[in-house]
């Protein structure tokens, strides 16, 4: 027996860089009757006690492998997160998970993680956001490079992830991994059922919106004209600067956390670091800023067969037109 | 003890990384065999939701071999290396079990701080100071901290005793055994039987361990209290509170 009803649950479980962000905060944070459980931890008007709870559990549900994660102790902190949230209240509102680590392959186990979520909230929805995979990989690269997490070029490092050789004789594809989504559809479909389970490509939500907000609306307690404007609304833009760019951004956050409260964690201060004097600021350092390498098409080719078998299998399980979209099939 | 009989269950030697346990396993029993380490690899290394128990019994099928069948690769008890993934070693007991059946399990453990160290000489090529190995231990925790890894990866994967605890879970108390590898066996323990080797040759095989060790770089008190404070659970103490 499941917390909370089944049908007034939705698990947003996105690839990494696959307009999480955006939906995160344009629209489940953004409805009126939903209640969101996600990023940013420390959003106003949300009791700390339960957003400390949903951080832990989120964290728990990724990162502990078996011998190590307490079910009885996750549902614990489920119940802790859920009371006193604003709306759990109201009989109609729909409860929002949405996490993109869920989909990591390497921390705890992707099968474990979907297993997890199946243990704590039943039957649910599920979303899984998708995105090409080269794309997504170079904006990967792009937000590492920027915090300087990597130094390597962007085709160093496909490379080192790709090599088969190594103590496990396996490739070192921690990294990338978990773009292999055909299977984690798959898995998810099976666990959850097939009519549980909807798919959106990033890309869908330039190149159709109406058929973008026809996937969502149905999961979310509103209607489709009401998810076309909120995403239209674009107040997070969310793309990576650079190094000069990532420096400049912590250091007007710090000093906004100096000066103005303890609000510096709220993704919307991206937008006000694109507008006025941090905005000319933001725009000057990207004309000196030195992006890594972009790919070379040797890279391109490799990731495309690395990645060619799981983008058949979920086409053939979404009927997303994948190949239209721009993925390697 | 004398060694059981063709048909006995299988073994599966497990060996924390860097402690010496695998030169251990590799001096008893040989290399494994091309068949073996493609089923150890796909069993440790495959992730969950790509598993195909199919094709991890035809790999075992392959496999099958050998008076009593040992099963022992290094990516069984470490199947993710230095910033790769890891497969749940728990992950790894199940799919074992399954396609094994109740199997009788050696696990070779040594001092973890000590083995820590060792995996940072090897990285380093070369014995490294007290101050270097502490460095070294606060930036691989830190590292794994961005990498969305839980901090003490490093020391879970240098102390296996919370992995005893669930494979004694698994397949019982009495089919799982601890070989220390910084002390010479008990004589009569099972771990030789079902190794299918005399005590005697266990007990060279841990000696020659212990020597090779002992030349390796030690431990300072440092790291070991930077490790402790991760406040590692003992291994009757069941799942980690706090998620």
């Amino acid at each position: 027996m499941t917390l909370i009803d089944p049908e007034r649950v939705l698990l947003h479980v996105g690839v990494p860089k696959s307009a999480t962000t955006t939906l995160q905060v344009n629209l489940f944070a953004a409805l009126e009757r939903a209640v969101y459980l996600g990023k940013p931890y420390d959003r106003p008007g949300v009791p700390y006690g339960s957003n400390a709870a949903i951080a832990e559990l989120v964290d728990a549900l990724w990162t502990r492998t078996e011998p190590e994660f307490d079910r009885a102790h996750a549902a614990r902190l489920l119940e802790r997160g859920l009371a006193d949230r604003p709306g759990i209240g109201d009989p109609g509102s729909t409860v929002v998970l949405s996490e993109e680590a869920l989909t990591w392959a390497g921390a705890a186990d992707r099968l474990e993680i979907a297993r997890r979520l199946r243990r704590l909230f039943g039957r649910c929805r599920v979303l899984i956001t998708i995105r090409e995979q080269r794309a997504a990989l170079r904006s990967c690269h792009r937000w590492m490079h920027a915090r300087r997490l990597i130094n390597e070029p962007h085709d160093a490092w496909i490379a080192r992830c790709l090599d088969g050789a190594g103590r496990a004789c396996r490739p070192d594809d921690f990294a990338i991994r978990h773009y292999r989504f055909g299977e984690l559809i798959a898995a998810y479909r099976r666990l959850f059922g097939d009519e549980r389970v909807a798919v959106l490509a990033t890309e869908q939500l330039r190149a159709d919106p109406d058929d973008a907000a026809r996937t969502l609306a149905p999961l979310l307690p509103c209607d489709e004209r009401t998810v076309r404007e909120r995403l239209e609304s674009g107040a997070v833009q969310n793309a990576s600067p650079g190094r000069l760019g990532t420096a400049y951004q912590r250091a007007a956050r710090l000093a906004r956390a100096m000066t103005r409260g303890p609000d510096w964690t709220d993704p919307l201060a991206l937008a006000e670091l694109d507008r006025g004097v941090h905005g000319v600021a933001m725009r000057t350092l990207a004309t000196i800023d030195r992006p890594p390498a972009p790919a070379s098409p040797r890279t391109d080719r490799a990731l495309a067969d690395y990645f060619r078998a799981s983008n058949r299998l979920a086409s053939d399980l979404t009927g997303l037109p994948l190949h239209e979209l721009g993925y390697a099939l | 003890m004398s060694a059981p009989g063709p048909h006995a269950a299988p073994t599966i030697v497990l060996a924390p990384p860097w402690s010496g346990g695998d030169a251990a396993v590799r001096a008893l029993l040989g290399e494994p065999g091309t068949e073996a380490v493609a089923f150890a690899t796909y069993v440790a290394a495959t992730d969950g939701v790509e598993f195909d128990f199919a094709h991890a019994r035809a790999l075992r099928d392959a496999w099958r071999g050998g008076a009593p069948p040992v099963l022992s690769h290094p990516v069984l008890m470490h199947p993710g290396f230095a910033d790769s993934a890891r497969t749940d070693p728990l992950v790894i007991a199940r799919r074992l079990r399954r396609l094994l059946g109740r199997v009788r399990v050696v696990i070779l453990v040594d001092d973890p701080v000590s083995t820590v160290a060792r995996r940072h000489a090897d990285e380093l090529g070369r014995a490294g100071s007290s101050r270097e190995l502490e460095r070294w231990v606060r930036d691989r925790l830190r590292t794994d901290h961005y990498h969305g890894r839980a901090p003490d990866w490093i020391l879970r994967d240098a102390d296996p005793t919370p992995l005893a605890d669930a494979w004694r879970r698994l397949v019982g108390a009495d089919r799982v055994a601890l070989v220390r590898l910084d002390a010479t066996p008990a004589p009569g323990s099972p771990a030789a039987g079902w190794l299918g080797v005399t005590d005697d040759r266990l007990a060279d095989a841990i000696e020659g361990v212990r020597t090779a060790n002992r030349a390796k770089s030690g431990a300072s008190d440092a790291v070991r209290l930077l490790l402790d404070r991760y406040d590692r659970p003992s291994p009757d103490a069941g799942p980690r509170t706090g998620g």
